[in-house]
Parts: C-alpha cells; sequence; structure tokens
C-alpha cells in the first residue's frame, strides 16, 4: 500500500468559476477566506507569492508560483512561515458543473508525514474552502469567524520575529527554485 | 421539505461499510483495489457503490496517478457538518463561561443577576 502522502480538500461554491477564480488569485486587498491576508505576487509562472497581514509587515506564507492557467488552475509551492519545513506543492484546480455552480480542489502534495505544515494544513484548507464558500456565496464570512479573525489580529504583536517580512524575504531567497515533486 | 446541501453526507454516513471506508482512508489516500481489498465480505461492485456515494456526497474525492485510482478523504464536508452543530453550541458555552467568570470576578455583585439565560434556538450571528 504505497499511497502518496498527498492530502486533498474539495468544495462546491455556489458561482461561476470567473467568480471563483477572481476570489482565489485576488491581489488587490485582503481575502478574509485566507486569514485576512493579502496576497502579493504577479500571478505569472516564476514569480514571488507571500501572503502577509493588511501592512505588508508579516508574512504567513510563501512560496512560487509554478502554473497559472485561469481560470481552471493555479499550481504554487508552499512554505508556512512559522516553520522550517521544506516547500511543499499545492494545486489549485477549478470545475465549472455549471454556469453557476464551480467546485474547488486542493491538492496538497509532499507534505512530510509527522511534520508541522501537514498537521497545520490539514485544519488549515478545510477552514479556508469554506470560508471562500461563506464569502463568495454570503458576501462575508460568518460572525464567529470574523470574532476569530479580529482577535487573532488583536494578538499579532505576540507573533514571532521569524515572520517579519525582512526575514521571510531572506528565507525565501535561499530556498531551492524547485519543489518537492 | 427542502433539500439541506447536508444530506448526501448524512445519507453517506448512514452505513457501516461506507464509515469503515472512511476510517481505511483517514490515515491517507488509498487505490480502489486496496479498499476492495479491505472488504472481503463484498463483491467489488459493491464496494465501488459505497465508493461511489461517498463520492457524491463529497466525502472522497478520487484521482488517478497513471493506472491507478487513488481515494483521498475530504475533511470539508464533516467540518461544515462540525461547524452547523457543535461549534454553535461551543459558542454558547465559552459566552457562559466569560460572562460566569466576569460575575464571579465583579465583587459583591450576585450571580443571578448576571448570568444569561440561553436557549438553544437563539442564533449567536443574530
Amino acid at each position: 500500500m504505497n499511497a502518496p502522502a498527498d492530502a486533498v480538500y474539495s468544495i462546491e461554491i455556489d458561482a461561476p468559476i470567473q467568480t471563483v477564480w477572481s476570489a482565489i488569485t485576488n491581489t488587490t486587498g485582503v481575502t478574509p477566506p485566507m486569514f485576512n491576508c493579502v496576497l502579493h505576487s504577479t500571478l505569472e509562472a516564476g514569480s514571488r507569492m507571500d501572503y502577509t497581514d493588511k501592512a505588508g509587515k508579516r508574512c504567513f506564507l510563501f512560496g512560487d508560483v509554478l502554473e497559472i492557467h485561469p481560470p481552471t488552475r493555479f499550481v504554487h509551492t508552499f512554505v508556512f512561515g512559522f516553520y522550517d519545513d521544506a516547500p511543499t506543492r499545492v494545486e489549485w484546480e477549478l470545475d465549472e458543473l455549471s454556469a453557476e455552480r464551480t467546485r474547488v480542489t486542493v491538492t496538497h502534495i509532499g507534505l512530510p508525514e509527522g511534520s508541522k505544515t501537514k498537521r497545520d494544513v490539514s485544519g488549515g484548507w478545510p477552514t479556508i474552502l469554506k470560508r471562500f464558500k461563506a464569502q463568495i456565496e454570503d458576501g462575508k464570512l460568518p460572525l464567529t469567524d470574523r470574532m476569530k479573525l479580529g482577535m487573532m489580529s488583536a494578538m499579532s504583536f505576540m507573533l514571532p520575529k521569524r515572520l517579519l517580512k525582512t526575514n521571510t524575504d531572506k528565507r525565501s531567497a535561499s530556498l531551492p527554485t524547485e519543489p518537492v515533486r | 421539505m427542502a433539500d439541506d446541501p447536508l444530506d448526501p453526507v448524512f445519507k453517506a454516513l448512514a452505513s457501516s461499510p461506507r464509515r469503515k471506508l472512511l476510517d481505511l482512508l483517514k490515515g491517507g489516500a488509498l487505490s480502489t483495489g486496496d479498499l476492495v481489498a479491505a472488504f472481503p465480505e463484498l463483491s467489488r461492485y459493491a464496494v465501488m457503490q459505497h465508493l461511489g456515494v461517498l463520492e457524491t456526497a463529497g466525502l472522497v474525492v478520487s484521482q488517478k496517478k497513471g493506472r491507478v485510482r487513488y481515494n483521498h478523504l475530504n475533511a470539508v464536508p464533516i467540518q461544515r457538518v462540525y461547524d452547523r452543530w457543535v461549534s454553535q453550541y461551543a459558542g454558547h458555552w465559552s459566552q457562559a463561561l466569560t460572562m460566569l467568570k466576569h460575575s464571579v470576578e465583579a465583587p459583591g455583585k450576585p450571580l443571578d443577576d448576571s448570568l444569561p439565560s440561553h436557549s438553544i434556538e437563539e442564533d449567536p450571528d443574530a
């Protein structure tokens, strides 16, 4: 039984594929479902991408764009700012089920067994996907989610210095350009 | 009766072989062949039918790698089930406990006046 160490997360959203694509690849401000982060990237294959806080001071997640084919496929490497785990690979796939319904599937590839990254993404992706569904279908996140995000933002002074973008930039520069697999 | 979007999830969970399939996938993706082999008492066809129901409910996502089809557990619908009930009640409880904490910490204030009376029908988001 040689199963690949991939994790798959999927959700169906009642919206046209272009709307879902725009929400996922939004670079014009905060994306509430992505823990209120701002995505900084030119979104071209080979370009760097960073998910930072609103001020652009701390970077929670970074990587390189590997493939981008609007509105169906977005592949990038994935490094958690918190940890020193090697880059993993994330594939976003959008399927147009109908004019008003889209399936989003996230495949996270190469998660080392027992790593902190694996532990965190197993709870993280379901949260992110259902928040995208809420954001796109209802225009906002549920109150309890907004309260949690507000609380996280109020506690951001407690976050480690390694998340400062000046530090993640250094780490990113020293990473191999090719991710696992 | 209007269809509940979580109906297929509950239908899928209301079967012991299908719950066993999910248990098997909890540790990581498995090929369809591996899953069939885990049910010596069922035919290949029956296992495939069960997998189909789980896939329709979104609880299993299958992906083809070369000639092998791998089945992954998708935790998203389960978290939506959790959100719908457990986290709402958890919200009530944590709110009630916070208020209890405030009331016991406030000097000279009788408990009864400050404790909220919660009913389960209340919508915490309202």
